[in-house]
């Protein structure tokens, strides 16, 4: 767990003056780092492993059809459909890809991308690294038709235990839905956006949900507190559940090294905590990891004693 | 894993001292400092027409190519494309043009209004080729016009301008993440070096926010050219309007992960031209709204 104090809304990285500007500012308030190492006990009891379901989706929705067979991707040949976008895949457990092309006359296609993933931690992984974009409750459990307006007699979200209820499961914007639902983290993107398309692809939403459960959230994401210390609160809309040291540093970069020797048997969350009444200025940045054991956090903190740099403060719980 | 060499972290970056530890971990590197850079100002030109895309975001070509028109003549203080064009290659030169491939990529409009210009100036057809892809392309060619789209990068921070070499690297994968302050290596390799006539960056339809894939809700409408004969010059106010961005989008500052190492290095370490926004000169053209060089 790390905590890293700075004023945020002082940090750019636009110009070399303002880097400057900056750094001065953090070394007056005194960095702070502070790394609590969470071990667990339970070696391969983590990660939300489900049943997984597989969604049917429809051939035809709207005016848009699909191919009958998906593209199949891999882990071995993930580079070769995405480019370099593929190792976000690989810092989770993936397990495959389908990809079906929604295609039509006259119309931008719509791309639906199903990553199944080894647990749904993964799964849900995946939908944290972007809060942004507006919550959408999909119904569970109705034949969407092509076309339909959104329906939600039975919202995603109902189905889901109290604990995860207000953590949205479905996010839409500007022909963009993404979704996590049981292994499944899903993409389905018009390319171009319509009132027709967004219709679309809200039902081919359903049609992916349908037959899905609701897991819990990540075990490692029930122990933030809502707020810490009592006047620190959680920015729950920058919370995200990784595994890998790129993925942390796509969030927040740490350093050049895997200062905390992760990999895909270790978990983290990481999110910002704002002072109240600071309007944003004042913000601790804390990170929770979880190991597989004692010797691998042991490994880790000495891993990260080693690789810290002049003025930074570590301060490390092991905790099991 | 014990971690002997040098750590480039966050302090390094927000301090500003990017350049000596990069340089420090890179002692020994072959095409250090190979490139070198004449003293002076950079400048970069910024045109832009609200024309340029439609509602649905198609480009208008005729628009376009005037973009390109004024881009060049301003870019060079020619009064002619032609003589704009014929001041940067010359027409025996093979012309590699290397436009981005994935992730938000740049226009085949932008790909063909500068591949007709360059026709219409003089430069056989058969001279002008796709540059884009593995050490074998710049090989083949004496010249290249870098076109590059105006996009974050979730493992290089930005990756407009000095990502636009990396498969000539053949190891792509060597400049990710931390090591995207490397990316400047690319640009001094013998067989590219020198060859970079003219950067010219789409910035019709960026991407601010770092993907790994396109989200819509991060693309706007800036319907833009930038371009410069210094690389790092362009990339760095290619950084600035990302940077504008995002913070407008957020109300506060949203700071690139992993930073955009790669711009500051290819000036204080490779030499590749300046990223001093004290150096630039930025020449603007067209419609001032929204511009986000302020």
């Amino acid at each position: 767990m790390a905590l890293n104090r700075e004023r945020d809304s002082r940090s750019s990285n636009n110009t070399l003056k303002n880097i400057s500007t900056q750094s001065r500012l953090i070394f007056v308030l005194g960095p702070c780092l502070l790394f609590f190492l969470f071990i667990s006990t339970m070696p391969g009891k983590t990660g939300g492993k489900m049943q997984e379901s597989k969604p049917t989706l429809p051939k035809t929705v709207g005016v848009w059809t699909r191919p009958d067979s998906p593209q199949l991707v891999t882990a071995k040949n993930i580079f070769d459909y995405m480019d370099g976008a593929g190792e976000l895949y690989i810092g989770y457990r993936l397990d495959h890809l389908e990809s079906y092309e929604y295609k039509t006359q006259n119309q931008n296609n719509i791309l639906v991308e199903l990553y199944f993933m080894k647990t749904s931690d993964d799964a849900f992984g995946l939908l944290s690294l972007d809060w942004e974009g507006e919550p959408v409750e999909l119904a569970g459990e109705t034949e969407q038709m092509a076309g339909e307006p959104v329906r939600s007699n039975k919202s995603l979200q109902s189905k889901a235990t109290a604990e995860s209820s207000s953590w949205p499961r479905a996010l839409y914007g500007e022909g963009l839905l993404r979704l996590w639902s049981d292994t499944i983290y899903a993409r389905i993107m018009a390319s171009q956006e319509t009132p027709e398309s967004k219709e679309a692809v809200l039902a081919l939403g359903r049609s992916i949900i349908k037959d899905c459960g609701s897991p819990h959230l990540p075990k490692l994401l029930q122990k933030l507190p809502d707020s810490f210390p009592e006047d620190w609160v959680l920015g729950k809309d920058r919370t995200s559940y990784f595994r890998s040291h790129l993925v942390l540093n796509s969030i927040y970069y740490l350093g050049q090294e895997n200062m905390l020797d992760l990999d895909l048997n270790s978990e983290a969350v990481t999110s910002p905590y704002e002072k109240k009444d600071s309007d944003g200025k004042k913000r601790i940045h804390f990170l929770l990891v979880k190991y597989p054991d004692y010797k691998r956090a042991r490994q880790a903190l000495r891993i990260c004693f080693l690789s810290r740099t002049a003025g930074w403060v570590i301060k490390s719980r092991i905790i099991q | 894993m014990p971690h002997k060499r040098k750590s480039l972290t966050r302090r390094d970056f927000l301090r500003g001292t990017l350049g000596a530890t990069v340089g420090t971990s890179l002692i020994g590197t072959k095409w250090l400092r190979a490139g070198g850079k004449a003293a002076g100002s950079s400048l970069v030109t910024v045109v832009r027409d609200k024309g340029a895309m439609d509602a649905s975001n198609n480009v208008n070509p005729e628009v376009l190519k005037t973009m390109l028109d004024q881009t060049l003549i301003m870019l060079t203080g020619k009064k002619t494309t032609k003589d704009a064009w014929l001041s940067l290659v010359k027409p025996e030169d093979t012309i590699g043009l290397v436009p981005t491939p994935h992730l938000n990529p740049t226009h085949q409009e932008v790909v063909d209004a500068v591949k007709s210009s360059l026709i219409n100036a003089g430069i056989p057809e058969d001279k002008i080729l796709n540059a884009q892809g593995g050490p074998d392309k710049p090989e083949a060619c004496t010249a290249l016009i870098a076109l590059p789209a105006l996009k974050a990068h979730w493992l290089t921070g930005i990756g407009t301008v000095m990502k636009i070499y990396i498969l000539y690297s053949g190891k792509p994968s060597n400049y990710h993440d931390e090591s995207n302050s490397k990316l400047g290596e690319i640009w001094n390799l013998p067989f590219v070096k020198g060859k970079t006539r003219l950067v010219l960056v789409d910035a019709l339809h960026p991407l601010c926010d770092k993907g790994p894939q396109v989200n819509p809700r991060y693309k706007w409408a800036y319907n833009g050219l930038i371009a410069g004969t210094d690389p790092v010059a362009v990339d760095t106010v290619c950084l600035r309007i990302i940077t504008e961005k995002r913070k407008e989008i957020r109300g506060e500052p949203w700071p690139l992960s992993p930073p955009p190492l790669c711009v500051e290095a290819a000036d204080k370490v490779y030499g590749l031209g300046t990223s001093n926004w004290d150096k630039i000169k930025v020449e603007l053209s067209g419609w001032k709204e929204g511009l986000l060089l302020g």
